[in-house]
């Protein structure tokens, strides 16, 4: 066998182009070893890829229910429908077509309608960035209430991020409590897969009243990027 | 006009890092082999990605891109969790239960087993190339190591998998026929 294991994998994998490629396979026909060795390649490559590829995919868990969703576009579409941007721009532009017009009132919608609505995501168990996160949703809310504006935050939690809302895991239980109280338009949100996974080492997550249960942190910035809303990651 | 195209883009880019999710997860798996470690790994790759959305610049590279994040995280993991170990050296520990004696009789979970015992460097290159079917370069690219470098630890590692599988097949053949002898007695 003229050809090293190297060439044979590259062969396999697709790699050989032109010349090379020709004169390994005129070398396949008379050469069983090559033919053997090539063989076992491929096979390789196959039972790798089955033992994969029926890995049951993550399950993902809690989505917010369809109707929200849908009411969610409805909203949006409602509000491109009575600023006139819908009408006027594309409903008669036929070259559009329907899926862009699907995306482009989600986006252009959201962006407009969204501009104020921001989703800020704590992922680590620093207090540092615990304090920041908090210090980052007040003058969001303070600023837009100055500038009479309306606004929508949501802060959202995940792995070691869940203990900012831990009854007393952290100094910031009351300032979490604070500011729920005092500015309805924030949300604090837990993730559900960090929930379960303190539950499934027996410890009870205790979040503080006003942190709302979600969906995976991952399903809720996608859902509210897809609306437009702007991501921050403290 | 402009900006209503980069709004669409943006929002496709969205959807795409939310569909990648799957075979990020499979990814994660053959690499660290803990279905509840891969699911965190690819939840903090896809935030990532989110939050890095507007560097990409070009959509063709986006497998490429994300495995990358994937990879950096799996990297910010090992250097985490065994600060004191070679991570291109790390094999995945494996439990030598009865059940996992039974599971090696099928060719999943004997390929599997096979992958737990490989170093992560070699773990990681023969998945990116035969889990998803990528090309040298960009696995290169993902890796940050030469094409030489991928080419030789493909060959280490399809030897090893190779020699592994074997090695388990004769095994358990070996057994099998016993307790057919015993029956015969």
């Amino acid at each position: 066998m003229k050809f090293s294991e190297d060439m044979v994998n590259a062969y396999a994998d697709g790699e050989l182009q032109g010349s090379e490629k020709v004169e390994f396979e005129a070398a396949l026909i008379n050469d069983p070893d090559l033919q053997n060795a090539l063989d076992e390649v491929l096979e390789l490559k196959a039972v790798l890829r089955n033992a994969y590829q029926n890995i049951a995919e993550p399950v993902q868990r809690h989505n917010p229910p369809v109707s929200y969703r849908v009411a969610s576009y409805i909203g949006l579409f409602l509000l491109a429908f009575s600023s006139g941007w819908l009408g006027s721009n594309f409903v008669n532009n036929p070259n559009i077509a329907s899926t862009q017009m699907e995306m482009a009132v989600q986006t252009v919608t959201a962006d407009s309608a969204a501009s104020n609505k921001y989703i800020l995501h704590i992922g680590t168990h620093d207090d540092e960035k615990f304090k920041r996160a908090l210090d980052e949703a007040e003058a969001l809310l303070v600023k837009h209430r100055n500038s009479k504006s309306l606004i929508e935050l949501e802060v959202i939690a995940n792995a070691g991020g869940l203990e900012l809302f831990r009854e007393n895991a952290t100094p910031y239980t009351e300032r979490v409590k604070y500011l729920s109280q005092v500015h309805p338009n924030i949300r604090f949100i837990a993730c559900s897969n960090a929930i379960e996974r303190l539950q499934e080492k027996g410890i009870d997550p205790n979040l503080i009243h006003a942190v709302h249960q979600g969906p995976t942190a991952l399903d809720q910035v996608v859902m509210r990027m897809n609306e437009g809303w702007s991501y921050i990651k403290i | 006009m402009n900006i209503f195209k980069l709004a669409c883009r943006k929002v496709a880019l969205v959807k795409r890092v939310e569909q990648s999710r799957s075979k990020l997860y499979r990814m994660a798996v053959a690499w660290c082999h803990d279905p509840m470690l891969a699911d965190d790994l690819v939840q903090e790759a896809l935030m990532l990605a989110l939050q890095k959305i507007h560097q990409l610049n070009n959509d063709a590279a986006f497998d490429g891109w994300i495995y990358t994040i994937l990879h950096n995280v799996w990297l910010g993991y090992l250097r985490k969790s065994r600060p004191t170990e070679d991570i291109d050296k790390i094999v995945v520990a494996d439990s030598a239960s009865p059940e996992h004696e039974i599971l090696l009789q099928q060719v999943d979970f004997m390929v599997r087993s096979a992958m737990v015992e490989l170093p992560n460097a070699q773990r990681q290159v023969v998945s990116l190339v035969d889990l998803d079917g990528l090309s040298y370069s960009e696995v290169a690219d993902i890796l940050q190591l030469p094409i030489g470098t991928v080419m030789s630890r493909l060959n280490r590692a399809r030897k090893a998998l190779s020699n592994s599988i074997i090695k388990n097949r004769n095994l358990h053949k070996d057994k099998f026929e016993q307790k057919k002898l015993r029956v015969v007695k």
